[in-house]
């Protein structure tokens, strides 16, 4: 058995293992880059005794090939420079999004949004200055919604009591609403999509119901 | 307001500063701000095959890091041979749903590296 550890270069990703014969091929999907010594990937038929000392893994990405597709805006590249660097010191000095004035305004547009929709839960500020609602919501118990500090940049964080599964796939659900996901979006795309474990949930398949209702 | 000017985007800027300095090769690559279109990007050189190039430009989304960055391999320029390269210069290393968060410059540049590697040996259509 030969163990190699690889640095994976994604932020927040752990460090890998592999773990096999020196002569097994490499794990597919990931490609592993050595700048000294080039690319390695198991599609290709290389095998853990082939990997560089220096190699990272990266997920192996598929080129993309329409022409004009996947440029969201600049025509040309950018032609002139200048070599200023931007002070990272500064920036930490910064307002939050809520201090400032669109940040204001939207703020107040989804204080109005909640007290509607979910009354039950209340806008606290934490530890380190973040916006969190709070409260408890009939079926999914418990809630916090978390402001990120990028916001509306970054969306809004759940933390509700579902199973690592359930977790995985809402985050997936919230993030196809991309930007425009406000708190009370987030708790409804929960509430719906956790409506079929909820007895009595609050939203319901309705199609079903209705069905149901017909036939009976 | 600039996502690196945010708090939470100045320290990821820092950490992907950090970074860029593991290796040598990225090591070599400086970030520049361009006053004109208002561009955050990484420049610098990049050797695949004894091909150089001397202007390498990965270049930030505004939404960074929700949106994938943007990358130009200069001086010289690819020639446009393949669909992978973009009338305006720029290449298409991924799908758009194939960035994530986690990506990095760091990670973006290992890319650029595969992507010059399949170019010069021919593998891309």
């Amino acid at each position: 058995m030969v163990l190699r550890r690889v640095p994976s270069a994604l932020v927040n990703a752990d460090r890998v293992v592999l773990e096999g014969e020196p002569t097994e091929e490499l794990p597919l999907g990931q490609v592993y880059i050595s700048p000294t010594v080039g690319v390695r990937d198991g599609e290709r038929g290389d095998t853990i005794e082939d990997l560089p000392n220096d190699a990272r893994e990266i997920p192996k990405t598929e080129y993309f090939g329409i022409f004009g597709l996947g440029r969201k805006k600049r025509s040309s590249p950018p032609q002139s420079f200048e070599t200023e660097t931007v002070s990272i010191e500064t920036a930490l000095t910064e307002k939050k999004w809520f201090e400032l004035p669109e940040g204001i305004s939207r703020l107040r547009a989804e204080l109005l949004e909640m007290k509607r929709y979910f009354p039950e839960l209340e806008l606290y500020q934490n530890d380190v200055g973040s916006l969190v609602w709070k409260g408890e919501i009939e079926g999914l118990g418990e809630v916090e919604v978390q402001y990120p500090e990028v916001y509306p940049r970054g969306l809004p964080r759940l933390v509700l009591k579902t199973t690592e599964a359930e977790k995985s796939e809402l985050a997936r659900k919230i993030f196809e609403h991309h930007f425009q996901v406000t708190p009370a979006v987030a708790l409804v795309i929960a509430m719906k999509y956790l409506a079929r474990r909820i007895p009595n949930g609050v939203v319901s398949d309705s199609s079903g119901s209705e069905k149901a209702t017909v036939r009976g | 307001m600039e996502w690196y000017l945010t708090r939470a985007g100045a320290k990821r800027l820092q950490l992907e500063a950090e970074q860029m300095q593991s290796d040598e090769g990225s090591r070599r690559f400086s970030l520049y701000h361009d006053t004109e279109t208002g561009d955050l990007m990484w420049r610098g050189p990049v050797s695949v095959h004894g091909h150089l190039h001397q202007d390498v430009r990965l270049i930030y989304d505004e939404n960074h890091p929700y949106e994938k960055m943007t990358i130009y391999v200069r001086k010289p320029e690819l020639m446009k041979h393949t669909i992978h390269i973009h009338p305006d210069g720029s290449c298409c290393v991924m799908r758009d749903e194939e960035w994530s968060p986690q990506w990095t410059p760091y990670t973006v540049y290992l890319t650029v590296l595969r992507f010059l590697t399949d170019y010069y040996e021919g593998r891309l259509e």
